[in-house]
């Protein structure tokens, strides 16, 4: 039977955007009902899926796909996404309370200012309607919201009104050693800024090296969304979980009059809000809008769909770096994030992993090649995890509006339409991409690389950007320079999809800075 | 879903090899008060009890052949030894097989034999029985893998030490 509740905000996701303004929202005392799709999860839940799951590099497995709100699943793939372009989305993200931050590598970076500027600058992409500056307070705001440790002794290039929040740990001795060959041959590898407390911070432990940041954080160091649930709902802000928006329902005067949603055993219930803000990420954002038909009048709702495509390479040093101490990753190669050369190639951050890759080197000496056994088998598993090197990187792929996401119209699942992705790589990404094998390749000489083998897929980061840009024109924008719908004067997006480009490095931070300065807007409502 | 029935404790220091039979009805009573093994009355477990004491102790002869290791643990071997059965009724059969073709390097092997000498590795260093997503973990902490890299690495999800101790040059031998 169908329920009727109101809320003076209704938020729709409750991942760290949705979580952040729901926190400040309620602080000032606001009416806010949280609508997530996913249920509730416990951490010591997820940490022994880890423990208990066949494939260790597959990310989504502790977090099974809820029947009523899929997300997507690996392996085997539970095909939730469905491809129409040249080159498949394969997207990760989390339904559940506290979303995605789960699992990332809580990689923190704020944007260069030219980030902000790309067209005027370079003649490509688009210009953000807020500059680097307008942020720059709510970057501060977020970084110490998620308990950020930042390098003290090097600049990153986007310039600080205060101080990180946390000075970092010590790299581990594999980033130490890599960190200094290149460095001495003219690149510039620095100490990733990262939400992961080097000290007790927010009533959180200090990291303590489970090397797991991905999938799951077992003790918490590394900061989930999850955190700022519990905040909220602890100052007063109300969540129902399991709860699949699937409509939004126009009322007078262009607004928005209700949020519809499904329970899991299918029955519908219309939440009424005064305000709505949808945080349900760049997929399932624009899929609940184009399947309302909201917000779109300017028909770009979906498209301009954006992520960092990604190379790698992996080879083994001829030195014992030994990767799988300390966190997953903590530093990075900043050398290609600006420069006249955007004119032409995507900027592009690269960044050593230190996962352990002790199962990995296990598996494959195991199960391909010569058989190997006793002594000599435990000798190469011991050298190759010792040896073990890989680079990843992050390309800023332009905003096309023919890369986009649509509710299939023939697809669906749990009675709601599945996302239809059309995406392709430009050859601004490929050009890019050239010139970063070249520098894995120097890489890899420089420190006595073996048996290199490069990885030119442009795998998803699972950075979704765009599908709702930010503009000053209702022509050629979804939102305004505030993320309200330039098509409904009490609906506002946050999240990435609001990002007219995407930079070279992780959103999650520009995510979380945009949600804090719109929290600070809701506020006056 | 987690499956904490196949969770194995820490090692244990009993030896594998001279499973005696009080010990194989040991763990059948605590299969059968876990109402999971061994539905059978009493009297067949203990006819069945010679045969499987056998097979088991030939796993064991040929996983101390193959990881060259004198250290394995019984119980973990036995729950090893459960779930390659488990997955394949033919093992038993495949284990006689090995051990005729078993000369005195495991390198000489070819065909089936070698693919049932991988399946052993694997399930001793990977603590995994089956290669494909439809794989069954019989331990993570525990898998070989990690006695290799001898302390210089923890498994994942288990914590390394105090903050910051990985800036430490690795000694391999030192946990």
């Amino acid at each position: 039977m169908a329920t009727v509740q109101q809320a003076d905000f209704v938020i729709v996701g409750s991942g760290i955007a949705g979580a952040l303004i729901a926190h400040q929202l309620a602080l000032a005392g606001k009416d806010v009902l949280i609508l997530e799709a996913g249920p509730r999860l416990a951490r010591h839940e997820i940490a022994e899926r880890f423990r208990q799951q066949v494939d260790k590099s597959d990310n989504q497995a502790p977090y099974p796909s809820p029947a009523h709100a899929p997300h997507p699943e690996l392996n085997p793939s539970n095909h939730y996404l469905i491809q129409k372009g040249e080159h498949p989305y394969d997207v990760q993200y989390i339904r559940a309370v506290g979303g995605t931050t789960w699992h990332w590598a809580a990689s923190t970076w704020r944007f260069l200012p030219n980030d902000f500027k790309l067209k005027s600058l370079y003649g490509v992409g688009l210009d953000w309607p807020i500059e680097y500056a307008d942020l720059e307070p709510w970057y501060g705001r977020a970084e110490v919201e998620l308990g950020v440790w930042g390098p003290t002794d090097e600049d990153l290039g986007s310039p600080r009104s205060a101080p990180y929040p946390m000075a970092p740990l010590p790299l581990s001795w594999n980033e130490e050693r890599v960190k200094t060959v290149l460095n001495a041959n003219g690149y510039r590898v620095v100490t990733e800024p990262v939400a992961r407390n080097s000290t007790v911070y927010d009533q959180r432990p200090p990291c303590c090296g489970n090397n797991n940041c991905m999938p799951i954080c077992p003790i918490g160091a590394m900061y989930n969304g999850i955190v700022h649930v519990d905040k909220a709902e602890k100052a007063g802000a109300r969540l129902i979980e399991n709860a699949v928006v699937f409509k939004l329902e126009k009322g007078r005067d262009g607004r928005i009059a209700a949020a519809h949603y499904k329970d899991p055993q299918g029955n519908e219930h219309r939440v009424e809000g005064r305000t709505f803000v949808l945080a349900a990420n760049g997929v399932e954002t624009p899929k609940l809008m184009l399947m309302s038909d909201v917000g779109n009048s300017s028909d770009l709702v979906g498209r301009h769909l954006m992520d960092h495509p990604g190379t790698g390479v992996r080879f083994y040093a001829n030195e014992e770096l030994w990767p799988g101490r300390g966190p997953q990753e903590m530093t990075s190669l900043i050398d290609f994030r600006d420069g006249a050369f955007r004119r032409e190639y995507a900027s592009k951050k690269i960044h050593l992993s230190n996962m352990s890759r002790v199962d990995q080197v296990a598996a494959e000496l195991i199960q391909k090649g010569p058989l190997l056994a006793g002594p000599e088998l435990e000798q190469q598993i011991r050298d190759r995890a010792a040896r073990f090197v890989r680079f990843d990187s992050f390309h800023e792929i332009l905003p096309n509006p023919k890369n986009r996401i649509v509710p299939s119209a023939t697809e669906r699942v749990a009675g709601i339409p599945k996302p239809e992705f059309t995406y392709a790589m430009d050859d601004y990404v490929r050009k890019s991409a050239v010139h970063t094998r070249e520098v894995y390749a120097h890489a890899a000489k420089l420190l006595g690389g073996t048996e290199v083998v490069f990885e030119d897929t442009f795998a998803n980061n699972n950075h979704i950007g765009g599908t709702a840009l930010m503009g000053n024109d209702p022509k050629t924008s979804v939102v305004d320079k505030d993320c309200r719908t330039h098509d409904h004067a009490n609906l506002y997006i946050a999240g990435g999809a609001v990002m007219p480009t995407v930079g070279s490095v992780n959103t999650t931070l520009t995510i979380a800075a945009l949600a804090l300065r719109l929290a600070d807007r809701l506020k006056q409502v | 879903m987690s499956n904490h029935a196949s969770v194995i404790p820490g090692p244990s220091p009993v030896p594998a090899f001279t499973l005696s039979r009080r010990r194989l009805l040991g763990a059948a009573c605590v299969g059968a008060a876990a109402g999971v093994l061994l539905l059978n009355p009493v009297g067949s477990a203990w006819a069945a009890a010679p045969k499987a004491e056998t097979e088991l102790a030939t796993f064991m002869t040929l996983s101390q052949r193959l990881t060259g290791r004198n250290d394995l643990d019984g119980k973990l071997g036995q729950s090893l030894y459960e779930a390659l059965t488990k997955r394949d009724a033919a093992f038993a059969k495949d284990l006689g097989e090995l051990q005729g073709k078993l000369g005195k390097t495991p390198q000489g092997l070819s065909g089936h034999p070698q693919e049932v000498a991988r399946q052993i590795l694997a399930a001793w260093y990977l603590g995994l029985v089956g290669s494909d997503h439809t794989a069954t973990v019989v331990t993570y902490q525990d898998a070989l893998m990690f006695k290799a890299v001898d302390g210089a690495l923890k498994p994942r999800a288990f914590c390394f030490g105090s903050p910051g101790s990985w800036a430490e040059k690795p000694v391999v031998g030192r946990a």
